[in-house]
């Protein structure tokens, strides 16, 4: 999996992981790939402590996260259990180069086979939705609907929101026949 | 600290979290422009060890001990790079304020990289459509030719500035840097609609640096307009230098005066205003129904059509009768239109830099495509002879029509006036976003008539436009966008009304030029 980083050349060498979360964009790559892999934040605070928050809770809106005042981002943390897990992905944007409008994560765990869909730059930040098995078509389907309702669906001009909807709801169950190892579009 | 610029050693010490660009530019190096000041445009690329960076976004102590070049040092012993040639043969520019870092970028490019140059050009942005003629110049592309003086004519001859846009030693508005320079920031309201009741200096002027507090208190009462036109009476007379009521989120309350930008920003955090806030309307119909809140409680000497219902001016024209016409054919079309506001984002924000010289004359170097209109807009407020007012533009970097407007000389011209100082105001890209103009915003209800040979029977449109909460160019653009593009039809019946420019609580704006199909912003 290698999520599509929407750098420019100026910025390949100078760009960080760290940057790109605090900027909290809808569309930040470090954002959809440290969301999905059970990312960590730890934040050091002006007093002289740590505290820890889950990346998808970082994240609050665009360009808004839950730093306050005087805190720094150090590092993010992603559990090994995480990185044992195979990945499905999809990105799309309205254009070759564009920022993206929908990127779309899957994981399953060889353990228990739980499932973990993050849904990011289709929505304003990011939504984890958590099966504790592989889901069927429908019960996927109506997981999107209900967590994520149309209000929800960013909308900017790298996207209409109807638009991401739909690519998000396609790319869910692409997500999840490639991860069910039957292929596109098997029930 | 030091740094290598352009293969010249500098002991210099960074301002604590100064990025390499304003770093560069102190060191002389104006080719390094700014753009956007957040990594987007790339008119700030520099190469830090042959590597393109935007240089506003580096630290400038990262910088130290690396090897910096700028536009200006490709030029070796009055020889022009092999990139710099290129664009030049090929006229890869317009305005050429993208060009320096476009150059820059262009030349770190290896021969792999050139062939994407979709994705290796993605972080510089030219916004006067040159796209072709810069994919011209890395491919090679010759576009000029050479004529013997009096031969010149029907020759492809390059534009006069040629070599000085490419190497960047042409200069435009800030690229000059005058003794004992202040800057000045603008205090914005954060209210769309509120009169002030007072505002604390004290503050602010304790802050080291700062010189001056100006406010409505310093300002000449006389009202005028910010758009410029050869006539003065096209535009309303809805605009006062520092205004008591705000009108919009963003509009201009106070201007502070410092030593430097920080010393200036650091005083606007300090002024405190007291503020009344007052009932705001957004929309364009509500504002002109009844019991909406009225914008500009002003006279006729305003020259505001019915300032009582925020209509700026109203234009109506018939020609023949359209329900004959749409009797007559055979097909009617009906269709809402809706367009957007959008800012022209010309590469080079608004700016200025004003001073007095020896004979007393006030001095303005401005970014702006009407120097002698705005010299007449300075002189009339001030009392001044315009004999004693000089407006000038030395190269543009992008207006699109957003610069055939007064929206820094005249606070520039008040600062030099109260102090005596030279002054600079320069524009962030935010501030262009909620402090410039845009495009009117418009909605367009068209209904059309035809036979089906093809005659148009009967044309009928009605536009409502929303000019924001000034006046300014309100009237010639629906000048322009609704009665000289309904004229070019033939057309027996036509019905031009409800043409309606609204004031409501939004940043003014306008349209730069129209054309039929305007969805770019040229000059």
């Amino acid at each position: 999996m290698l999520p599509v980083v929407s750098v420019v050349i100026q910025n390949l060498e100078l760009a960080t992981v760290g940057g790109n979360l605090c900027m909290s964009l809808p569309a930040g790559p470090m954002i959809s790939l440290t969301a999905a892999l059970d990312g960590v934040c730890t934040i050091w605070t002006p007093a002289g402590n740590e505290r820890r928050v889950a990346v998808a809770d970082f994240i609050l809106g665009p360009q808004r996260n839950a730093l306050k005042p005087g805190e720094l981002l150090r590092h993010v943390d992603l559990p090994i259990s995480a990185l044992r897990r195979r990945t499905a992905f999809r990105q799309i944007s309205l254009s070759p180069l564009g920022r993206s409008g929908a990127l779309l994560i899957g994981t399953l765990s060889p353990d228990d086979r739980a499932f973990a869909l993050t849904v990011t730059a289709a929505t304003p930040r990011p939504i984890r939705l958590l099966f504790s098995d592989l889901p069927s078509r429908a019960a996927l389907r109506a997981k999107v609907e209900a967590e994520i309702p149309q209000q929800l669906y960013y909308a900017d001009l790298h996207g209409a929101p109807e638009w991401r909807r739909h690519v998000t709801l396609q790319f869910a169950e692409e997500i999840r026949c490639e991860l069910a190892g039957n292929g596109v579009g098997a029930a | 600290m030091t740094f290598v610029v352009n293969g010249n050693s500098h002991d210099a010490k960074p301002q604590p979290g100064q990025c390499l660009r304003t770093f560069l530019r102190e060191l002389g190096c104006f080719g390094v422009k700014k753009g956007c000041d957040a990594g987007d445009c790339g008119a700030c690329t520099v190469l830090v060890d042959g590597d393109p960076v935007h240089s506003c976004l580096f630290p400038a102590y990262r910088a130290a001990g690396r090897a910096v070049t700028t536009i200006e040092g490709l030029v070796k012993n009055g020889e022009l790079h092999p990139m710099q040639q290129a664009f030049l043969q090929a006229q890869g520019f317009q305005c050429g304020f993208c060009t320096p870092g476009m150059i820059m970028t262009a030349a770190s490019l290896n021969q792999a990289q050139q062939q994407d140059l979709a994705w290796a050009l993605k972080g510089n942005i030219c916004r006067c459509t040159g796209y072709g003629a810069i994919e011209g110049a890395i491919r090679g592309v010759r576009q000029i030719e050479q004529a013997e003086a009096g031969a010149a004519c029907g020759r492809s001859v390059p534009a006069p500035a040629a070599r000085a846009v490419v190497s960047g030693s042409a200069r435009y508005t800030l690229d000059v840097a005058p003794a004992g320079l202040l800057h000045l920031k603008l205090l914005r309201s954060p209210h769309a609609h509120a009169r002030i009741k007072s505002i604390r200096k004290d503050d602010a002027l304790a802050v080291p640096g700062v010189r001056a507090i100006l406010t409505y208190e310093d300002v000449p009462a006389k009202l005028y307009s910010t758009a410029r036109h050869e006539h003065e009476s096209v535009d309303p007379d809805d605009t006062v230098l520092l205004d008591r009521v705000a009108r919009f989120a963003g509009q201009r309350v106070a201007a502070v005066i410092a030593d430097s930008e920080a010393a200036a920003e650091e005083g606007r955090r300090k002024v405190s205003v007291d503020y009344e806030i007052l009932p705001a309307v957004f929309d364009p119909e509500e504002a002109m129904r009844p019991g909406a809140p009225i914008l500009h409680d002003k006279g006729p000497e305003a020259r505001i059509q019915d300032a009582r219902r925020n209509i700026v001016g109203e234009l109506h024209g018939d020609v023949g009768s359209v329900e004959q016409g749409f009797a007559q054919a055979d097909v009617v079309y009906e269709g809402i239109y809706v367009s957007q506001r959008v800012q022209h984002a010309h590469l080079e924000t608004h700016c200025a830099i004003g001073w007095l010289d020896d004979a007393g004359r006030l001095n303005i170097r401005s970014s702006t495509q009407t120097p002698f209109l705005t010299r007449r807009a300075l002189a009339d407020p001030f009392g001044l002879d315009p004999a004693k007012v000089r407006v000038l533009c030395e190269r543009m970097g992008g207006g699109f029509g957003a610069k055939q407007e007064m929206l820094v000389e005249d606070v520039v011209a008040l600062a030099v006036l109260k102090t005596g100082q030279p002054i600079k105001l320069e524009f962030t890209r935010e501030e262009q976003f909620i402090g410039s103009t845009t495009r009117h915003p418009m909605r367009v209800r068209i209904k059309v008539g035809a036979r089906r040979d093809g005659r148009l029977t009967a044309m009928q449109m009605h536009v409502v436009s929303n000019t924001g909460a000034y006046g300014n160019h309100g009237f010639a653009v629906i000048n322009h966008a609704c009665s000289e593009c309904f004229s070019v039809y033939r057309c027996d019946n036509k019905e031009n009304r409800c043409l309606r420019r609204v004031h409501q609580h939004r940043p003014e704006r306008r349209l730069p030029r129209l054309w039929p199909a305007a969805n770019q912003f040229r000059g």
